[in-house]
This record gives structure tokens, C-alpha cells and sequence, in this order.
């Protein structure tokens, strides 16, 4: 008894353990996932790398100093109508500075300064773990410790399979998504011209009616003047008045099935435009260069940047190419707003990820048709040279 | 006059298929490339290298700047406070180290470069930047600073990047082969040495068993062991050499093409032949008294290959009467088949054949195929032979499968001697099998077939090699052989004979003397022995592999450790270069080759002396070390698929989707055309078609088997022979 007790709480346990790996590889598992792994990794890179990066700054902020002292010494010293001695002091001074300057900008000091705002706060390493994973890389923030380096490769191992599992997986909903939304207005395209039809069928119908109704009328007018007529009149009119009555009906009928028959094309139609619908390739094109002009807006307005430079921004993270030479939230002294944008941009990219991975499940099939139908022309051209 | 002009026209127009051809292929696209980046260095270069001009040293006079600024906000103060002029200094020292960030980062400043600025935007600095664009590794300590640049840099990677991708793919599959062919020939050569030396052994210990045996004692103690077949030839490595019967099943994975690549290679052989058989045969005549020992003579010949010969030979002994039926025939033409058919030919050659010289290597591969198209032949022009054409049919597909094997055919052969009656229908079946067999084979991996043909004749040669000294021992006991001599045997090959021999003239020099029947039997066994050799190579390297679905194919580990190695490699190199620490050069070449590309550490940056080398050095490796990811990909990509599947499934009792997933991420991985496969047999076939050496080879062969049939309807045999 125990033992088949125990049994079952194994196994529900391992059920437990699979429904949770397995959730973890769902679409809001995977999302999550990566998002919780990017946040571990901005912990853990914040915690190996602050310190160091502390230190750099508090060096450069000392040397800086050191630098205003000697200027003011140096003012209060010298003569200062002694332009030539005034001047060659502080500009060795400030050499020597450059030269500290430069041996912290070799260990990733970049001019942030100690105390109001650093690289290495969580939004500053979340963007970086981002920029690890999705391979764009932009180099502003980069590890400098040894740990903190093998700590990257290590992540970077690890984590880019796991984006790239994720972009497919995210890439594949909203690609469906799209094409159902796609789908959609189709549908409702046609269902306007549906209900265009329809109207004008009701129109025609009602008209019908109205001539059948009048015929009636007449007839039973003709009929209620005639009622004192012979029986011979009777079948006259019956005759004369009954063929455009059952004429007027015959065309009711017949326009009711024609409405109907329309009715039935637009959706057979529609059916036919939905089962076999793709995106068309212009169209995902056009979705990812609005994306990339809307995101170049975005930063031409936040960082006054040059509409150019912000699409060059822009189309370089995206394609994870990754130069960072320009970057959101650099030229900006606040530290909060940098903060801000830096959380925007990590965003920007993670979405623009996900909208490349489903313009390339999008755009996939018609490439590779279209690929299969050039190389097939090639082939049979081989084929011929194999005859000749 | 106009049919030059026309043929003057066909050629120009195949010059330029062929043109087209080329920029597709693995050369053309990897020039292709090559241009694009050229093309792209010199593009930027032109653009940027002015603007560059202007600002780079900049440094020198930002500095002048500061102190001058300073300064004059000291001359014009009339009361200098002390905060005030500090704030200043701080203000002004603090946008001069964002401007020092920048140029360091981004415009490639250094210490140096205040005396002699150097230029990042020189053609090599160049050329690294369009090939960090287009494989999307983007370092930016070069990055192009003018409008137009950047205008230009969007359009380079819309175009670069596909290319490289596909190229990448292109190359990765071309690397894959070159690394599989160079993994099972090279590393792979320990084992083979090391089997080699168990089988020698083995054979030794024979020998020592089995001092009579004339042919092989490898052989005779094969026959015995022949009886008990199935159950005691199953352990050792000597299951290895008669896989194909012993799991019939497995035949089931040969490759068509393969086999058609095999059979084009045979056919080649056989053309090339000339008059091979001869020398053998002389040889044999000079032992006229035993067949058996004139096959162990025949090993001694010449070239270690005639060693073939005689595993032929081997067979069953032959009768007189067939022999001079041979002889006849054999002398008419190399036709081989005939010789072959009839092991015992050799010893009845005459003086006139023993004349001649030949290519003996050939001829035995010959030899093979004749005999095996002689077996053929009997089955089907003699329904009904019954057993007395058994031992043969039994002796000959062994035979074939001897030369997959490359050592077993003599126990098989010698089996055959010993237990023919019993085993002729055996071998019969095993025949037919094999035949019905053939088309339901399934396409296996071309290349490695090839490869492991060459092996397998490297192996021939050494194997033979240590045959002969055995062989040489055969002839001091004659009697073996004579005791049973299968009389059936006999009746068997006359009866091929008669259908080669009869229908030509005797000293007709071509080849091609048989009847469409039967050079189409030939075919068709050479087929089926190709087929069942190739069967033997997938089981061998099954064995290997030790996994009975993952035949010839790169263990994940390789793969892994080859990329470990290139990046150990780059880090060393870079290390010595430019005095980093390995850790940073192997830092530096992770982050490069998984194209994250963070361009803090960058080579041609420290010195500037020969950074312009150090820059394309950087620039090759890059590509290479990209190829080479990819290659590793592809490589790993069926194991890992299959593994995720695995274990999707293994999870995926609840989660369908789960292993899609996985299998998709590794499709994308790719980049590039991959098409999900459900169950693992299709899954090997792509991938064997993808690393089949060239369609257009397997293409071809089909052609010649399509055109083969046709050749037979028509009965015309001798095209069916030059094909």
C-alpha cells in the first residue's frame, strides 16, 4: 500500500518535473525563460562587474582631479600673464591625464561618471545579456574582468541556442497570428463585397416584390371590375394577367437564386483565399522596414539624432550586426532617462528580433520556392550539359 | 562552314552554362564573396578615408583646446574664485573624455597617433569592416562616420549578408565532406591498423591450426566454421566480413547510388583492363599441377593485387573441361567474366596467355564482377540448375562480399568448398535476396562509400600482402583442394561459359562477347555485389559508431573539439601576436566567431606596424572560422536534431510541440533550407544526399542505368559495356 503510495507521488513528481520542462518550452514558458535568463545574467554580470568598473571610474574621476589641482595650482602659482609657462603646465598635466584616460578606456571606462551613472546597472547588464544572446554585440558595454569574460562565453553558449529556440518558437505564433490577421481583413474584404451584393439583391428583390405586388394588385382590381364578366373572361384573364404573375414570381425566383449563387462564388472564393493563403512577400517586407522606420523615429526624437543615423541604428541592431558606435542613451547626462531608454531600446530589439524571426517564417516558403525554381533551371541546364 | 559556326555557337552557349554554373557552385560562390568584400573595401575606403583625413588627430588639438579654453576664462575673469575655475576644468576635462571614449572606441586612436596618426579606413581596415558587416559580427572600432557611409553600409549588409549565408551553407557542406573524408581516413586509420593486425594474427593462428589448407588456412578454417555458420562466425570481427548475411536486414540501407557510383567505378576498372588476366595466369601455369596451388601462385604474382585474383580463384576448383572452355574464351578478349567465372581458368591458360601483360590490379576487380555476373547468369538462364550450380552461386556472392570485407571472402569461398550441397541453396537465397533487395535500397552516403572504397583498395593491397605469405605456404598441401573438388561446380560454369563463349567467335578482341542476357546478368550482379559491399562498409562503420542508425557519421564530440581547437588556435595566434593573454585572444575569437562581436579587443589595434597584415590575418580567420562553425553544424546537426527529438519525445509525452521546437531552432540555426524529416531513415537520407559527392555523378549514373536497360531491351551488349 505504502509502497504503491509512494510509488504515485514518484511519479507524480517526474509528471510534475516534464509538465514544467514542458511548460518552459511552450511559447509563454520559452518567453519567459529567456526573459529570466537574461534578467540571471544582468544580476550576476552587474554583481562580477560593478566593482571593477567602480574602480576604473573612481581612478579616471581622481586623475581628473589631480588635473583641476595642478591647473588651479598652477594659476595660483605661476604668473598667470606667463601665458607660454601657464599653458605648457597644464597641457602636460592634462596629457598625463589623457594618458590615465585612456589606459581606463582600455578597461572599459566610457566617460560615465563615478557616483551618477555607470555601465553596469541592471538595465546597462540586462542590455548587455541581451546583446550576448541575440549576437548583436554592440561593444559599449563589454565584460572586462576575467571572470566576467568567461562568465559571457559561458552564457553566450548556453543562451544563444536558447534565443534562437525562442525566436523560432515566437517567431512561428506571431507569424501565425499574422497570417490570421491577414486572413482576417481578407475576409472581411470580401465580406464587404458580400453584403454589397446582398444589397443590391435585396434592392432588386424589392423591387421585384413591388412590381409583383402591383401586378397583383391590377390583376385583382382588373378581376374585381370584371367580376359580373363572363367565365370567359375568367380564363382570359387568367390567362392575360396570370403569365405575368407567375412571371413576376418566376423572376423573384430566379433573382433569389442568382443572389444566392453570387453569395455562395464570394464565399467559395473567400474559402479558397483563406486555405491557401501567404502573405505576400512585399507585405512581411513592408511590416519590418515600418518596424525599422518606426523604431529610427523613435530614436530621432529621443536622442536628436539624424533620422539617417537613427535607421542606420536601427537596421545595424537589428541585423545583429552591432557596430555601437552610436547608442541610445549615451549622449544623455540623467542617468534615470538613460535608464529609461536603455530598458526601451532592450525592448525595441527584443521585439524586432521576434518581428525578423517571424518575417523569416513568413517570407520563408516563397524564398524557398522560389530557390527550388532557380536551382531547378540550373539543374536542367547542368542536365544538358551532360547530354551535350 | 555553317556547322562550325553552329558548333562555335553550342560551345559558346555551354561555356556560358557552364559560366553560370560555376558562380553557383562552391568556387564561384566562395569568389563571389571574395569580390563582395573587395569590392566593399574599396567602396568604403573611397568614402571614408577622406572624411577620415580631416578628424583623425583630432586628439592633439582637443587637448591645446582644453588648456586654451581654460585659460582664457582665467585671463578674462577679474576675480578668479577657486570653485569656479575648478568646476570649469572639470567641465571641460570631462568632454574631453568623452570626445578620448569616442576616438578610442570608434576612430581607432591611440597613444601614437599624436606624432604619426594612422588611418583606420587603409584597404585591409577596410576589408575587415565590410566583412564584419556582412557576417554580422559588426566590431565598430571601424565604423564609418559619414552619412554616406552609413547609407552605403545599410544597403552592403541587405546584399552581403544572404550571400554569406549562403555561401556559408555552401562551403559548410563542401568542409563537412573534406572533414568526414579526412576524420574516417585519417583518424580512423589507428583502428584500421589496429584491425588489420587482430585479423593478421588471426590468420597466422589459422595457418598454424590448419597447416593443409592450400588456398587460405583463413579459408579452410571458414569452411568449417561455415557449417555452423550462423551461430559461430557471430563473434569475433569475423562477423564483420559476412555482415550481410548474417543481418539481411541491413542490406536494406545500401544506397542506390552508391551503388551506381560503384558500378560507374567498376565499369571504369573494367574498360581500362587490358589484358590482365594473363600474367596471373601464366603464373598459375607454372603450378600446373593443383588449381589450388596455382592460385596460391597467382598471389604471389606481380603486384599485390593479383592476391585478388586468386581469392577468386579460390572457389571452388575447377574441372578440365571447364577450364579449356575458359581458355578459349578468355583469350578472345579480357573479358574477364568468363576467366572469372570460371576460377579455374588460370590453370588451364596456355602459353599464349601467360604471354601477355597486364594491369593485373584491374583485372581483379574484374574477376569479381564476372564472377558474379556468371552466378547471375545461371540463376536465371538456368532456372533450374539445381544444386550442381549451388556451390557456385554460394562461392561467388561470398566472393563479392569478400572485397567489402576485405578479408573474409576466403573463409566464405572456402565454406562454399566444403559445405556446397548444403549451402548451395543457402547461397541461392542469399542471391536472391540480395537482387530483390536492390531496389528497395535507400541512398547512403556517396562520398564515404568512395572513401571507404579507397580504403577498402588501400587495404585490399596489405591485406593481400600479408595473403601472399600464407598463400605461398598453400602449395605444400595440394591434397586439400583435391579432396573436394565440387563436381556441381562443374555444371555451373559450363553453363555460363557456354552462353559467353558460344555466341561470339573465340578470339573476338572486345570485351563485350556475351549475350545481352548475360552481360546484363553481369550488371545486374555486379549491382547487387556492389550493393551488398556497400552494405558491408555501412555495417563496418556501423560497428564503429556503435550505433546502429548513426552510420558515417561525425560523432558530436569532433565537431565540438574542432571548434575548441580553432578558437585555441585563434587565441594563441593572437596572443603571440599582439601580447594579449591567451585568455583574451580565446575571449576575443569566441566572441568573434559566434559573431557577437563585441570589438573591445580587436586585433591590429595595439601596433602599428604590420596591423595592416595582422588585419587580413584577422580578416581570413574570421571567414574561415565561420565556414568552419558551419561546417560543424551540419555536421552535428542530424545527431543533435535526433538527440533533441529524443528527448522531446522523452518529455514530450505531454509537450508535442516541444520537439518541433528543438528541431526547428537547429533548422534555423542553418540558416538555410532544411527540411524537417520524421523518422530517422529519411533523416539519414537527406543528409546523405546532401554530402553525396555531386548529384550530377549520381544523375549520370542513373542515366547510364536508365540507357543500361534500354541497351538490354535492344540487346545491344556492346554499348552496355562502354557506358
Amino acid at each position: 500500500m505504502g509502497r504503491r503510495h509512494r510509488r504515485s507521488k514518484v511519479t507524480r513528481v517526474v509528471n510534475l518535473v516534464k509538465r514544467i520542462i514542458a511548460f518552459f518550452f511552450s511559447h509563454v514558458g520559452l518567453c519567459a525563460l529567456v526573459i529570466g535568463y537574461a534578467l540571471g545574467g544582468a544580476i550576476i554580470f552587474r554583481a562580477v562587474e560593478s566593482p571593477h568598473e567602480r574602480e576604473i571610474q573612481s581612478i579616471v574621476t581622481r586623475a581628473r582631479q589631480e588635473t583641476v589641482n595642478v591647473a588651479w595650482n598652477t594659476t595660483f602659482r605661476v604668473n598667470k600673464l606667463d601665458r607660454a609657462q601657464w599653458e605648457r603646465t597644464v597641457h602636460d598635466q592634462v596629457k598625463k591625464f589623457r594618458v590615465k584616460t585612456m589606459w581606463a578606456i582600455r578597461r572599459g571606462y566610457d566617460g560615465k561618471e563615478f557616483g551618477v551613472s555607470a555601465q553596469w546597472t541592471f538595465t546597462g547588464a540586462f542590455l548587455y545579456s541581451l546583446t550576448v544572446i541575440t549576437t548583436i554585440g554592440y561593444g559599449n558595454t563589454a565584460a572586462k574582468t576575467y571572470f566576467g569574460k568567461t562568465l559571457t562565453i559561458v552564457f553566450a553558449i548556453i543562451g544563444i541556442p536558447l534565443m534562437l529556440l525562442f525566436l523560432t518558437n515566437i517567431g512561428d505564433v506571431m507569424a501565425k497570428i499574422f497570417r490570421f490577421l491577414y486572413a482576417r481583413s481578407i475576409r472581411l474584404k470580401y465580406k464587404l463585397i458580400l453584403w454589397h451584393k446582398k444589397r443590391r439583391a435585396a434592392k432588386i428583390r424589392r423591387a421585384n416584390s413591388l412590381v409583383a405586388k402591383l401586378t397583383r394588385a391590377n390583376n385583382r382590381s382588373y378581376l374585381g371590375s370584371g367580376r359580373m364578366g363572363a367565365g370567359i373572361r375568367d380564363d382570359c384573364s387568367l390567362e392575360s394577367l396570370g403569365v405575368p404573375s407567375a412571371a413576376a414570381s418566376d423572376v423573384h425566383e430566379l433573382l433569389a437564386a442568382r443572389v444566392h449563387l453570387d453569395q455562395l462564388e464570394v464565399k467559395e472564393s473567400v474559402e479558397a483565399q483563406l486555405q491557401r493563403i501567404s502573405v505576400p512577400l512585399s507585405l512581411v517586407l513592408l511590416t519590418m522596414l515600418a518596424y525599422l522606420v518606426a523604431g529610427s523615429i523613435l530614436f530621432c526624437l529621443w536622442e536628436g539624432w539624424t533620422f539617417l543615423d537613427s535607421f542606420y541604428f536601427c537596421y545595424i541592431s537589428l541585423t545583429t550586426i552591432g557596430f555601437g558606435d552610436k547608442f541610445p542613451g549615451a549622449s544623455v547626462g540623467n542617468d534615470k532617462d538613460a535608464q529609461e531608454k536603455l530598458v526601451i531600446t532592450s525592448f525595441y530589439l527584443l521585439f524586432g528580433m521576434a518581428l525578423l524571426a517571424m518575417c523569416f517564417n513568413l517570407a520563408q516558403e516563397e524564398v524557398v520556392n522560389k530557390v527550388a525554381w532557380i536551382a531547378n533551371k540550373f539543374r536542367s541546364k547542368e542536365d544538358d550539359e551532360y547530354d551535350d | 562552314m555553317r556547322d562550325e559556326v553552329r558548333s562555335l555557337c553550342l560551345r559558346v552557349t555551354i561555356i556560358s552554362k557552364k559560366l553560370a554554373g560555376f558562380v553557383i557552385s562552391h568556387v564561384g560562390l566562395c569568389a563571389l564573396v571574395a569580390l563582395y568584400a573587395v569590392l566593399g573595401a574599396f567602396m568604403f575606403r573611397a568614402i571614408e578615408y577622406p572624411a577620415e583625413m580631416q578628424f583623425q588627430g583630432h586628439i592633439i588639438n582637443d587637448t591645446w583646446l582644453v588648456v586654451q579654453k581654460l585659460y582664457n576664462y582665467i585671463s578674462e575673469r577679474e576675480v578668479i574664485e577657486e570653485h569656479e575655475v575648478k568646476r570649469l576644468a572639470h567641465e571641460l576635462l570631462k568632454d574631453y573624455e568623452h570626445k578620448l571614449v569616442h576616438a578610442v572606441n570608434f576612430e581607432g586612436y591611440d597613444e601614437n597617433d599624436d606624432f604619426h596618426p594612422t588611418y583606420q579606413w587603409t584597404f585591409s581596415g577596410a576589408l575587415l569592416y565590410s566583412i564584419t558587416v556582412f557576417t554580422t559580427i559588426g566590431y565598430g572600432h571601424i565604423c564609418p562616420k559619414t552619412s554616406w557611409g552609413r547609407g552605403l553600409t545599410i544597403l552592403y549588409a541587405n546584399f552581403g549578408i544572404p550571400l554569406m549565408l549562403l555561401c556559408l551553407a555552401n562551403i559548410a557542406e563542401s568542409l563537412a565532406q573534406v572533414f568526414t573524408f579526412v576524420y574516417f581516413k585519417v583518424c580512423c586509420a589507428y583502428c584500421r591498423w589496429q584491425q588489420k593486425r587482430k585479423r593478421i594474427r588471426r590468420a597466422a593462428l589459422s595457418f598454424r591450426f590448419h597447416p593443409n589448407a592450400p588456398v587460405n588456412i583463413r579459408r579452410a578454417q571458414s569452411a568449417r566454421s561455415n557449417q555452423r555458420y550462423g551461430a559461430v562466425r557471430r563473434h569475433q570481427s569475423l562477423t564483420r566480413r559476412n555482415p550481410s548475411v548474417k543481418y539481411p536486414a541491413l542490406s536494406d540501407t545500401k544506397s542506390v547510388r552508391s551503388l551506381r557510383s560503384l558500378n560507374r567505378y567498376e565499369q571504369q576498372k573494367f574498360d581500362t583492363q587490358s589484358l590482365p588476366g594473363r600474367r596471373k595466369i601464366s603464373q598459375i601455369r607454372t603450378m600446373p599441377n593443383d588449381s589450388v596451388l596455382l592460385r596460391n601462385t597467382v598471389r604471389r604474382g606481380p603486384s599485390g593485387r593479383t592476391a585478388r585474383y586468386v581469392d577468386h580463384s579460390a572457389s571452388p576448383p575447377i574441372d578440365a573441361d571447364t577450364m579449356k572452355f575458359l581458355s578459349a574464351s578468355e583469350r578472345k578478349n579480357r573479358l574477364c567474366a568468363i576467366s572469372k567465372c570460371c576460377q579455374k581458368q588460370p590453370t588451364r591458360r596456355d602459353a599464349d596467355l601467360y604471354g601477355r601483360g597486364g594491369l593485373p590490379v584491374r583485372y581483379l576487380n574484374h574477376n569479381d564482377d564476372d564472377r558474379s555476373a556468371i552466378i547471375e547468369m545461371k540463376q536465371l538462364n538456368t532456372p533450374g540448375p539445381g544444386n550442381s550450380l549451388g556451390p557456385n552461386v554460394n562461392s561467388i556472392p561470398r566472393t563479392k562480399q569478400r572485397r567489402g570485407k576485405r578479408t573474409s571472402p576466403f573463409e566464405e569461398s572456402g565454406g562454399s568448398m566444403l559445405s556446397e550441397g548444403a549451402q548451395t541453396s543457402q547461397g541461392r537465397v542469399h542471391d536472391i535476396e540480395r537482387d530483390s533487395r536492390l531496389p528497395q535500397i535507400t541512398v547512403s552516403d556517396n562520398e564515404k562509400e568512395e572513401q571507404a572504397r579507397t580504403e577498402l583498395d588501400e587495404w585490399d593491397d596489405d591485406e593481400y600482402g600479408d595473403e601472399l605469405k600464407y598463400g605461398t605456404h598453400g602449395p605444400l598441401h595440394p591434397g586439400y583442394t583435391q579432396t573436394e573438388p565440387p563436381t556441381p561446380q562443374h555444371h555451373g560454369v559450363p553453363v555460363a561459359i557456354t552462353s559467353s563463349s558460344g555466341s561470339h567467335g573465340v578470339f573476338v578482341p572486345k570485351q563485350p562477347s556475351m549475350d545481352s542476357s548475360l552481360s546484363r546478368r553481369i550488371r545486374d550482379e555486379c549491382r547487387s555485389y556492389r550493393s551488398d559491399r556497400s552494405d558491408e562498409m555501412s555495417i563496418r562503420s556501423l560497428r564503429r559508431a556503435g550505433n546502429s542508425y548513426h552510420r558515417e557519421k561525425m560523432p558530436v564530440s569532433v565537431g565540438i573539439i574542432t571548434v575548441i581547437l580553432f578558437i585555441a588556435g585563434g587565441a594563441i595566434l593572437f596572443a603571440v601576436w599582439e601580447d594579449w593573454n591567451v585568455f583574451d585572444g580565446a575571449y576575443y575569437s569566441f566572441i568573434t566567431l559566434s559573431t557577437i562581436g563585441f570589438g573591445d579587443i580587436v586585433p591590429g589595434q595595439s601596433l602599428d606596424e604590420g596591423s595592416q597584415e595582422k588585419l587580413i590575418v584577422c580578416a581570413l580567420y574570421l571567414l574561415f572560422g565561420m565556414a568552419l562553425i558551419a561546417m560543424c553544424f551540419k555536421l552535428m546537426q542530424d545527431d543533435v536534431v535526433q538527440k533533441a527529438r529524443w528527448l522531446g519525445q522523452k518529455l514530450g509525452i505531454i509537450v508535442k510541440e516541444e520537439s518541433s521546437d528543438s528541431e526547428s531552432e537547429f533548422d534555423d540555426d542553418l540558416v538555410l533550407e532544411e527540411d524537417d524529416e520524421d523518422d530517422v531513415l529519411s533523416e539519414e537520407k537527406t543528409d546523405q544526399d546532401k554530402r553525396t559527392v555531386s548529384s550530377s555523378s549520381s544523375k549520370r549514373d542513373e542515366e547510364e542505368m536508365r540507357s543500361l536497360a534500354k541497351v538490354e531491351k535492344n540487346g545491344n551488349v556492346r554499348r552496355n559495356w562502354r557506358i
